[in-house]
Formats: structure tokens, sequence, C-alpha cells
């Protein structure tokens, strides 16, 4: 039974839920996405399978009058119109998927500056390690505990309820910062600063951690390359 | 039919006798002398007990400074110092406890001299002070220590130094005990110091086999057993000598390796190609068996040689696989379709079929040289031109590829010239039939595109051989390589899809025993493809953190794919409206490809959204929309294309219910495991993983079965081409009723192709003519 369900239901990421309704945002364009795929998808089989039903070929059908005769160039078939209509309709199509990217990409691009955040964490990715640390005059909070005595190696904890800014590096090769749960993901390339940021208002804190995945093959351990990210309900933050 | 019996036993034996052999292909371990290791009194200094004390972290890199050799006798001072590990990335400031170390030398004395090392009495070996209560020093505050070691009284003897280093961070301290303790790596080496007049044997050369040598060993002795028996049984049932029968083999073989006729050269494309084919897919069911369970390094393969794997199996599907087979197919049908005898160039026809053998002997060198190229096909910067990648390994993959391209190149000229100056009478170009048409559209992406992958190529193998620093260094640019990689490599994915359309529109338009809808529009939408695709392969670098408005306009044009692509589609089906539909294994396989490549293309759509790539982009989402439209695009409809055009090159056709059987097996097998690949995808599994969380085994496993069965189905479709070879029904020259000028001629064609050239006239003359 779960394997059936594993097929058919998957876990939205974190962010996608948290945004708009059904008309904008993640949540939005996930949800027109699903639906247009499947729309197409069933506009292609359903006509498919009709064809055959209605157009088999049976013992004793008389031949199409413009059948095809060997080394004679067929007869040109089209209708202007119809052809028009099925590259308009995809065109409209792409256009409002692409029109609905817009919103979440202006979300997510639109990197908050140094003002506008609580936290700045500097990332640096090495093979195969994750290496966190908080800016030199951040107090602590005295409810990070999770990660214990591995803060800053392949862990890090974050308050609940803030915006929350990762200053990404690589030392050797590269790497890629991914957040399965939440849907970020954002490279690490030797000698270039990436960012990527999270407002830790929309995802739920909880005592598990959310995994970090390094997502840009980086060699041997490259699927043992993990580190988590806690999220914690901070009192005085 | 006894002496069939009898052969077939043979050859079941055979196999089961090389099988059996795979176990023991490996020689006794030989390794150090185990008195050693178990002379370190602790496995390993695991001195706070926390992080991942068991096992040895192999990126904390031991070095031992020593000199070359050593007289008998003579004392030295040596320098150990440790590197490397998470705790360098981790902020680390000069400070307490940052490291350990213990040290055993197999012979000579060791002796500290200062205060930072310490040698417990009544005991040989060394380690730092400062760790236990009652020692002085501050040897934990440092990552290199100095000691002497006096030489023993003979210089014939090889030194052997165990070492246990350990890297700590101190900073993190915990503060009930003021101790450092974060994560604490260790690892250990064995250096080998000689003396003067030591004699050295070379213990290399006796290692394990590797999974993947013993998969290719495997399949030698199969073959080369097999071989031994087919040649065996010929000399014992025609009683001919060893001679006599070598030289038959020699005359049936040597048109092939002379030839340069497009026929035989085509058929020896496509025969390579699917047995290319059928590496890659071992290679994808290795990878599929490493990730029937989350498996730890080395359960099954390592992760090295997971990494090879996967390298490998891309890109021996794309380049040697995909590439050819629809070479195989250009090259008997382009002439024959478009009413010449030959292409332009027979010789250079040759010279590019003999360039793809040699060029994937090369790449695959690596599993003999210790293991293949592990940079995955897209080979990316500064991973494959620094010093991590596998050596010599990584260098075959780069000059491997070399000449592949330079292969897809002159294949590339020879066509576009053949396309343009030798078409028959009445065969103008907007008469040329649709899979004629998606050649030249594929032949002009491959010579705008391939040259910037070979120059890409020279550049990395500069970097890997001459020591240039074109992707890595301070100096370059780590994305430039991505840049001209995907340059390249998006037009190369519609360079193996277009041919698929024209498969497609030809078995399509003929088993509707119909014209195909809208002839003009496909043209167009296939140009149309060709010319946006060399603008969208930035879409592959949406999460590099390039410029914003770069990666914006890239969203919009991949988003126009779907326009063009979409016409094909409908017109495919408006044909199929109002004509007469023959359900023959061509057009089974044909209508799959249509159902597969259309999910293909939607979850295309979905990755070219940004916002949702950035999600998806790395993950199992990525390896199910590229399976879909490369195997359930380019392959089903090439497999399509063989039972189509089969009775063309042989002249017999392939047998129905066996084709059936094929389509329904494989179509079923084929969604059954690249399907779930979407969900696991979506549950967040990055691609390129040897291992992976424990929630997703069972879905995992799924996937495993059904490729299983997937590749195992397929071997039907082997069985039905050699069956059908000969036991298959003549075709007669048109078995299908297809229009264009390669149903014209006799099946197979003879030697020049047309016994006349022929002239293509229009459906109106014909009938002005009746």
């Amino acid at each position: 039974m779960s394997l059936i369900h594993d097929l058919i239901y998957f876990d939205n990421p974190a962010l996608w839920d948290s945004f708009g309704g059904t008309s904008s945002g993640y949540g939005g364009l996930v949800w027109q996405m699903f639906i247009w795929s499947v729309i197409v998808g069933l506009l292609v089989i359903v006509w498919l399978v009709y064809t055959l039903i209605y157009f088999r070929h049976k013992e004793g059908d008389p031949e199409p009058k413009d059948a095809l005769k060997a080394g004679v160039f067929p007869h040109e078939r089209g209708n202007v119109r119809i052809e028009l209509a099925w590259t308009i309709a995809p065109l409209i199509l792409v256009a409002w998927l692409t029109f609905l990217s817009l919103a979440p990409l202006n979300y997510m691009w639109d990197v908050p500056d140094v003002e506008e955040t609580d936290l700045t964490i500097e990332v640096t990715a090495a093979r195969f390690f994750w290496g966190f640390s908080y800016p030199s005059d951040y107090d602590v909070p005295e409810e990070f505990t999770k990660c214990g005595s591995s803060v800053g190696t392949n862990c890090i904890e974050i308050p609940a309820n803030s915006i929350v800014r990762f200053n990404i590096t690589a030392q050797d090769v590269l790497h890629a910062f991914y957040l399965p749960e939440i849907g970020i993901k954002q490279d690490a390339v030797p000698g270039l600063d990436t960012v990527a940021w999270l407002d830790t208002s929309v995802v739920e804190p909880r005592d598990e951690a959310y995994e970090i995945y390094c997502t840009e093959y980086c060699g041997e351990q490259h699927s043992r390359m993990l580190a988590k990210v806690y999220i914690t309900e901070v009192q005085n933050g | 039919m006894d002496r069939a019996k009898l052969l077939s036993f043979g050859i079941i034996v055979t196999i089961i006798f090389a099988l059996s052999a795979i176990p023991t292909g490996e020689t006794s371990p030989n390794g150090i002398d185990p008195s050693i290791s178990s002379l370190v009194e602790a496995n390993g200094c695991s001195c706070h007990n926390v992080g991942d004390a068991q096992s040895p972290n192999s990126n904390v890199i031991l070095n031992l400074t020593m000199p070359n050799n050593f007289t008998a006798g003579e004392t030295y001072t040596l320098t150990l110092n440790i590197t490397g590990g998470p705790n360098d990335i981790a902020p680390m400031v000069e400070g307490p406890n940052m490291g350990g170390f213990m040290l055993k030398a197999s012979t000579g004395t060791l002796t500290p001299i200062d205060g930072n090392v310490w040698k417990p009495e009544d005991s040989s070996y060394l380690t730092h002070t400062g760790g236990a209560a009652g020692q002085d020093g501050d040897g934990n505050n440092l990552r290199e220590w100095k000691f002497n070691w006096t030489a023993p009284e003979s210089d014939t003897v090889v030194a052997e130094f165990m070492v246990y280093g350990n890297s700590v961070n101190g900073n993190a301290k915990d503060p009930s005990d003021n101790n450092g303790n974060s994560g604490d790596y260790w690892n250990s080496g064995t250096f080998l110091l000689a003396g003067k007049n030591a004699q050295i044997t070379d213990a290399g050369g006796h290692g394990e086999l590797s999974g993947p040598q013993k998969m290719f060993y495997a399949f030698g002795i199969v073959f080369i057993t097999l071989g031994v028996v087919v040649v065996g049984y010929r000399m014992v049932d025609k009683e001919e000598s060893f001679e006599e029968v070598m030289k038959n083999y020699w005359k049936w073989i040597y048109p092939w390796l002379t030839t340069t006729d497009h026929k035989y050269i085509g058929t020896l494309y496509i025969v390579t190609g699917f047995g290319w084919f059928f590496v890659g897919g071992i290679l994808g069911l290795m990878i599929r068996w490493q990730l029937f369970e989350p498996r730890l390094d080395g359960d099954y393969l390592t992760y090295t040689e997971y990494n090879s794997t996967f390298t490998m199996h891309g890109t021996t599907m794309i380049f040697m696989a995909a590439m050819p087979i629809i070479f195989g197919f250009a090259n008997y049908l382009i002439p024959l379709q478009i009413g010449a005898r030959d292409l332009a160039f027979p010789r250079i026809n040759a010279l590019g079929y003999w360039l793809l053998p040699t060029g994937g002997i090369v790449l695959y060198m690596g599993y003999f040289t210790g293991g293949a190229g592990d940079v995955g096909w897209t080979g990316y910067t500064p991973y494959s031109s620094g010093d991590f990648a596998t050596r010599p390994g990584t260098d075959f993959w780069v000059a491997g590829q070399i000449m592949l391209g330079a292969s897809s190149t002159l294949t590339a000229v020879n066509f576009l010239v053949t396309m343009l100056r030798m078409r028959a009478p009445g065969v103008t170009l907007m008469r040329m039939p649709l899979f004629a048409w998606s050649i030249l559209v594929t032949v002009f992406l491959l010579l705008l595109s391939i040259p910037v992958f070979t120059v890409a190529l020279l550049l990395l193998m500069a970097d890997r051989t001459f020591g240039t620093l074109y992707f890595s260094g301070p100096e370059s640019d780590p994305i430039l390589w991505q840049h001209l990689f995907w340059y390249f490599g998006h037009p190369e994915v519609y360079i193996v899809i277009l041919p698929a359309f024209g498969v497609l529109s030809e078995i399509i338009s003929t088993f509707s025993r119909r014209p195909i809808f809208g002839y003009t529009s496909m043209v167009y939408a296939m140009a149309t493809i060709g010319i946006i695709s060399f603008v969208v392969y930035g879409h592959h670098m949406f999460t590099t953190g390039a410029d914003p408005l770069f990666r914006f306009i890239v969203m919009l044009t991949t988003m126009l794919v779907a326009v063009p692509t979409g016409i094909k589609i409908f017109n495919w089906l408006a044909t199929m409206t109002g004509g007469s539909i023959v359900l023959n294994t061509p057009m089974l396989f044909a209508l799959g490809t249509v159902i597969t490549f259309t999910i293909g293309g939607i979850t295309g759509i979905i990755l070219a959204s940004i916002p949702l790539d950035i999600a998806f982009h790395d993950t199992y989402f990525v390896v199910a929309h590229f399976h879909y439209v490369l195997i359930g695009g380019t392959m089903f409809s090439f497999i399509a294309g063989v039972y189509y055009w089969y009775p063309k090159m042989v002249g017999k056709i392939m047998d129905e219910r066996l084709g059936l059987l094929h389509f329904a097996t494989t179509f079923i097998f084929f969604n059954a495991a690249f399907y779930p690949m979407h969900n696991v995808g979506i549950s967040g599994m990055p691609r390129r993983y040897a291992t992976y969380d424990e929630s997703l085994t069972e879905l995992n496993q799924f996937i495993t079965i059904s490729a299983m069965l997937f590749g195992l189905v397929q071997l039907i479709f082997v069985y039905n081409v050699i069956y059908s070879y000969k036991y298959g029904k003549e075709a007669g020259d048109n078995p299908w009723n297809g229009w264009s000028l390669e149903w014209a001629t006799s099946s197979p064609p003879p030697e020049n192709s047309f016994v006349e050239i022929p002239t293509l006239i229009t459906a109106e003359e014909a009938e002005r003519n009746e």
C-alpha cells in the first residue's frame, strides 16, 4: 500500500506551501504546472486512443484517396487555420506559465541586504564537508543546543521567524547547497560568492533537523556530503 | 537438431563456468604485516569520543617528512604533520586542542626531542603530550611534531611507520570540562623508509580487482570461450583445419573492415551503436543495483567505482549508442531517400565510422588503468581539471571524447554535402522525406556545436596534462566550462531527438496510410527547434549564480521550445485522424514514443521554470525527465525504426508476435522504472548519489526491479533480430506501402543502391499520367 501511496503522493517542499494562494507564488505555480501537465498529457493520450478506436484499418477497407505510393511525393495535407491554432495555443500556455514563474522568482531573487537580514551565515563547502560560521558579533542564543559540540561542522542552528542569509563559497571544486524540504538550491563555486536566503517564519521550527545535501557532483564521498540545519525558536530574539 | 542441442548445452556450460570464475578473479591480498597495526595500542585516537570516531576520515591527510633512505645506525629527525579534514574549514584560530598522533616504527628506535612528543614508559611508540593527566607539554595544541628516529643496525631492511593522526577543533569548547571536543576526525597512514641497501620488492599489481573490472573480465571470459567453442565446433563439424576456419571467417569479415559502401557502414554503425547500448545498459543496471538499498562504500561498488559507472553510462549512451544509431540509420537511408548512390565522401564516411569504436575503446581504457573517468558525462571543472578525478581514467575519457567529436564532425560534413548536392531529379528540398529533413537540421547543429566541445576538451586536456589553468586556479573561471559544454550540450540533446522526430513522422504517416499532416509546418518546426536550441543552454545553469537577466532570457527561450514540439505532436495526431491505421510493431513503438515523449516534454516545461528548477535541479526528477526523452523519445523511435527498416536492410520482415511482446513488456517496464524517479526526485534525492536516505528504499527497489526487467526484455528484441534473419517472411520491395524513394528499390538494395537513379514525381503528376 505504501508503495502505491509513494507513487501518487509527494510532499511539497515547505516553501512551496507557504506562498500565495492558488494564483501567485510557489503554491500557485506548482498547482498550475500540475494541472496543465495533466491536461496536456491527457489531451494527447485521449486523442491517440480515440484515433486508434475510430480509424483502425479493417480487412476490406478501401485505401484512402491520397494513399501513399512508392516514389510519389504525396499530396500536401494540412489546414493553416488548425495549424495556427495549435501554434498559438501552446504559445499562450507557455507565456502564462512563464508569467506565473515570475512572482516566486521576484521573491527569490530579491535578496535582502545587510540591514534587512537578521543573521548572515558564512557557508564554506569543501570535499566533503560543510563549514558554517556565525558572524563574529553574533550572540549565539542559549536555546541553540541541538548541534552540540559539532556546531560549525556539518551542522548549524538558526533562529525561527527571522531572515537568514547564507553567503556560500567553495574551497576546491563545485558543490551545491540544497535544502530539499525547503526548496532552496545554490551552487558553491570556488572563487565566487553566491547567496541563498531563507525567511524562517515560513518554515516550521522543529526538533528534527532539515537536511542539507550537496547536489553538484564533487567526487568520491559526494553522496555523504550531508549537513543539518536546525530551526529553533528563540525567546528574546 | 541434436547438434544444435549439444552446441547450446556447451554454451550454457561455458557461461556457467565463466560466471563461477568471477569470484576467483582476485589474487590473495598481500597487505601490510598485521603485527604492526596491532602494535598501535588504540585503534585510532578517539580522545574525545565524539564525532565519527569509529571510522577513519580520508580527508585528514598525514604527511611524514623523511630522508630518501637511511644509513645503518644513524639518527634522523622526522616531521609529522596533519592537514585537511573538516576542522580545516570550520573557523580555526591557533589554539588549544588541535590535534594528536600516535606513531610506531617497525624497526629502529624512536625518541622525543621536545616537550611536544611523549614516549610512554615501557612502550615503543610515540604520541603527543598534553593529552592525559600528568604529562607536561602542549603537544595537543599542534598539528606538526618533530622527533628523532635512530635507524637499525642493518641497512638492508625497510622501516615501516604506522601513523594515526587526528584533527580536533579545540575552539569549540565544552564549557563543562573545557575540553576541545568538536568533531574528532582521524586517519591512519603507513610510510616506508628503505635502508640504503634494501631490496625493494614491488608489491604493486596484486591488488583486488574492482567490481567493474570483474564484470569486464567476466564478459571477456564469456566471449573468448564462446569464440573457442564456435571455432572448435566448426572445425569438428566441417572437418576443417584451424587455418581454413579462420580463412573463412576472414573472408566474411574482410568486406566489413574495408568497405566504403554507405549500406555496410550504416549497418556497422547500427550494430556498434546497439552493442555499446548493451554495454551502457549493463552499466545502468549496475547503477540500479547499487541503489537497490542505501549501501555503504564498497558494499557492492565503492563510491569511486560508482562514480565511474554513471560517468561511463552517460557518455556511452549519448555518444556511443544514441549518436551512432542515428548515424547508422542516416548512413543507410539518406542516399536511398534522396536517390543517391552513396554519400559524397565515402572514405571520410569510413574514417568517421572507425573513429567510433576506437574512441570508445580509448574511453574504456580507464577500466584497465585503475578506474575509468569519474567526472560525470558533463565533466564539470574544476573537478575534472584538478587532481581529484581519476588518473589516467579521466585523461582517457577526454581523449576518447575528442575522437568521437572528430568522428561526428566528419560525418556531419559528409551528410551536409550529400544532401545539398546529390539529390535525384524531382527531390527538391521541400520534397525530401521528413527523416532526411531531420538529419539535415541535425548536421547543421552538429557542425555548429561539436567543434566548441572539442575546443573545450582540448583546453581541459591541456589543464590536465600540461598544467595550464583555464579552468582552475585563482585567475580562471570555473563556470567557463559550463558555458562551453552546454553551448554544445544543449544542441546535442536536439541532435539525438530530431532524427527521432523524423523516424516518427515516417512511420506514423506510413501506417496511417495517409500523407503527413502539415508537411511544411513540420519542416519549419524542426528548423525552429534547431535554431532555438542554441539560445537555451543557460537553463542547465539556473543554480550557478549567473546573471539574473541571462537566466530569465533562457527561461523564456526554453519555454518556446514547447511550441514547435507541440506542433509536431499535434500534426502526428492529426495525421492519424481520418487515416486507416495499421497497428504493426513499428507503429506500436512509434505511438508508445508519442506518449512517453509527451511526458518527457511536459517535465521539460516544469524544469524550464526557474523557481521549480531550483528545487528540482540535479535531483532524480531531472534523471526521470531525460530518460523519458532519451529512451522514451530517441531509443523507442529508433527501435521502431529497426522494425520499420529491417525489411529494407535484410529483405525479411521481423516477427510480429515477438515484436508485440517486446513492445508491451518494454513499454510497461520502462514506465515502471522511470516514472517513480519523478517521485524520488521531488522527495529530494540528488542524482549521482551512491547512497540515499533510507525512507526512499522502497521506491528505489521498485525502480531497480523494473529496470532489471526492462533490461531483460530487450533480449526479446535481440532474439527477434536473429530469428527473423533466419526464419522471417520475405519482405518484398515495399512491405509497409511507404512513399519515399528507399521503398522504390529492392530489399536489400543492390550494390549501387539503385539500378537506375529514380525520379521523384508528385502525386499531381502521377494522377495526370494515369
